[in-house]
């Protein structure tokens, strides 16, 4: 049994009456395994985000459905549903404008563990923000700070450590590097690959980035026009790809090496 | 047509400066770079490095001022022209490309009309200048660019935005196109046309181009010449496959090392410790020793000058020169 698995998703927004609407997911199936690191590209308006959407809860699919350790979320109990939303943690793409300007990072962090009543008391709390802060590189002695003090890096960091928090299964991150700068980009890649190994979370890591994704995921799907058009190990789809569509996006890829002139 | 025979575009110690709560503060510092005609340069650095602001202040677009230091455009001083000349020199002999196209087009105008804007200033009649913004758009990949001319600009794809935005850019015919992120916010296909449409009309127009960018994969087969920026200065100013080939200030060495290469084997990227300051807080002497793994005492003592390489270029930093 697969940890999570997407089950013949379908998607549309806009319909109306009898109009079925825009199709945004067509048929979407896929699992990811314990401890898994799976990527997903696609360009914009390839349904990537619905996707994300509805893999952590935020959207509910037409058709088909998500699993959670076997089991349907559709038809799981409210308390069910509870610790699915627990176990599968979202990192957005600008840290920026996903965290709450007005909360000290003591708070964002914490808000997790009040939420689903983890950590115990306020000492508990504290020392568990005390300890996922650490754990991502910040000086758990800033933890009064608003965001605002901190640099998109540093922000970004706050973010998953945030997400980390209340122990998930599943870190989904959504383009969760390319807001950064170039010299912080490679920082948050190494720590979300190392946070996967030390605590043995699945990543669905999910960029439009061709290069960022084959680094972080031996296994990889490439999605257009709401449909997976290809899935395999990364040296499939980045040495040897089948689909026409994965060939056209790898061949525009610039590749940093000038001519000399 | 250009007059001067020197670089077409002169930029001597610039210094931009903001005020700031507690005084002023500096964004640009000390910034000289030179462009020839029909020359391509890219200025990369990351957020806050005074790449944007360096661009605009070219155009005397940026709200903030132009401090000390001299740009001159073939022979013209741009700090001293009058308004009404500078206005005319804008996309007549110096065109602009923006990051975002949604906003850099007017939401409430066709595309035929903000592309005949500036001609129809100039006094050229609507017939000609209609035939001038079809002749561009066709030269640019618009399909249909007749009727296209009376749409407005949301129904058009991102792509083709830019594309729009290229063709006003180009029309005045300008001897340098200044191209602030043009790509960043298109998807990898579309960005690929569209550096290859830039790169085509470049070299059929001999047009001088300034292209910003944080990306360093974008620059290496379109420019001649790579100006490095960090912290408001200039670290680093080479030709382009130089610069890729052997990179000499630290900080373009640590930048090329945390690319991730589609080309190479998978692995674990370098990082660059720490975080690039903000332009208040810029450390002293070599804005980047705290994350130079090459610093000295000396660099936090005083700002490294940029010297010419021998190989050809200039950088600044004291410590690569004696290695």
């Amino acid at each position: 049994m697969s940890l999570l698995e997407v089950r013949n998703v379908n998607k549309s927004y806009g319909g109306r009456g009898r109009s079925s609407g825009i199709p945004v997911l067509r048929d979407v199936s896929f699992a990811l395994e314990a401890g898994e690191s799976l990527g997903l590209v696609g360009e914009s308006g390839s349904g990537k985000t619905t996707l994300i959407k509805i893999v952590v809860g935020l959207e509910r699919p037409d058709s088909g459905d998500v699993l959670y350790e076997g089991v349907e979320r559709s038809s799981a109990s409210r308390s069910t549903r509870r610790g699915f939303s627990k176990d599968v943690q979202l990192v957005f793409q600008d840290p920026v404008s996903s965290l709450n300007p007005r909360m000290t990072v003591r708070q964002l962090v914490e808000e997790g563990l009040v939420i689903h009543g983890l950590a115990g008391d306020r000492s508990g709390r504290t020392e568990r923000v005390a300890e996922v802060l650490s754990l991502v590189g910040l000086d758990p002695d800033q933890m009064e700070r608003l965001p605002s003090s901190f640099s998109g890096g540093q922000c970004q960091r706050i973010a998953i450590a945030r997400a980390l928090a209340v122990s998930p299964r599943v870190l989904v991150c959504d383009e969760a590097v390319s807001a950064l700068d170039v010299s912080i980009q490679a920082q948050i890649l190494n720590l979300l690959a190392d946070m996967r190994e030390q605590l043995g979370i699945s990543l669905f890591f999910v960029a439009h980035d061709l290069a960022v994704v084959r680094y972080l995921c031996p296994r990889v799907m490439v999605m257009s026009r709401g449909t997976i058009v290809e899935e395999g190990p990364r040296e499939q789809i980045f040495g040897d790809p089948q689909h026409e569509y994965t060939r056209a996006l790898l061949e525009a890829v610039p590749v940093p090496t000038p001519v000399r002139r | 047509m250009i007059r001067s025979d020197g670089p077409l575009l002169r930029m001597r110690d610039v210094c931009i400066d903001v005020p700031g709560k507690a005084g002023s503060v500096r964004l640009v510092d000390g910034f000289s770079l030179d462009i020839a005609p029909a020359e391509r340069v890219a200025l990369v650095g990351e957020s806050g490095s005074g790449k944007s602001i360096t661009a605009r202040a070219i155009m005397r677009l940026a709200p903030q001022t132009v401090t000390s230091g001299s740009i001159e455009f073939d022979g013209l001083d741009l700090g001293s022209l009058p308004e009404r000349a500078m206005t005319r020199l804008r996309g007549r002999r110096i065109g602009m490309v923006f990051q975002d196209p949604m906003r850099a087009l007017n939401p409430l105008m066709t595309i035929g009309d903000q592309l005949t804007e500036s001609l129809r200033d100039e006094g050229v009649g609507k017939s000609e200048a209609v035939r001038r913004a079809v002749a561009i758009l066709e030269e640019i990949g618009v399909p249909n660019a007749a009727q296209r001319l009376r749409a407005y600009p949301h129904e058009f794809s991102g792509g083709m935005r830019q594309r729009v935005a290229i063709a006003i850019a180009l029309i005045g015919e300008p001897d340098l196109l200044i191209a602030d992120e043009p790509t960043t916010a298109l998807d990898v296909r579309v960005q690929r046309q569209v550096l290859q449409l830039l790169d085509r009309i470049a070299r059929d127009r001999s047009l001088a181009v300034l292209l910003i960018t944080h990306d360093l994969g974008l620059v290496a087969n379109f420019v001649d010449r790579v100006a490095v920026m960090y912290a408001g200065r200039k670290v680093e100013d080479r030709r382009c496959w130089e610069l890729f080939e052997q990179p000499a200030h630290p900080y373009t060495q640590a930048l090329l090392a945390t690319v991730l290469r589609l080309d190479r084997p998978v692995t674990r990227p370098k990082t660059i410790p720490g975080a690039p300051p903000h332009p208040a807080g810029r450390p002293n002497g070599c804005a980047f020793h705290p994350r130079c793994e090459l610093a000295a005492p000396e660099c936090s003592r005083q700002v490294p000058s940029l010297r010419r390489l021998a190989k050809g270029g200039e950088v600044a930093c004291d410590v690569v020169g004696r290695i």
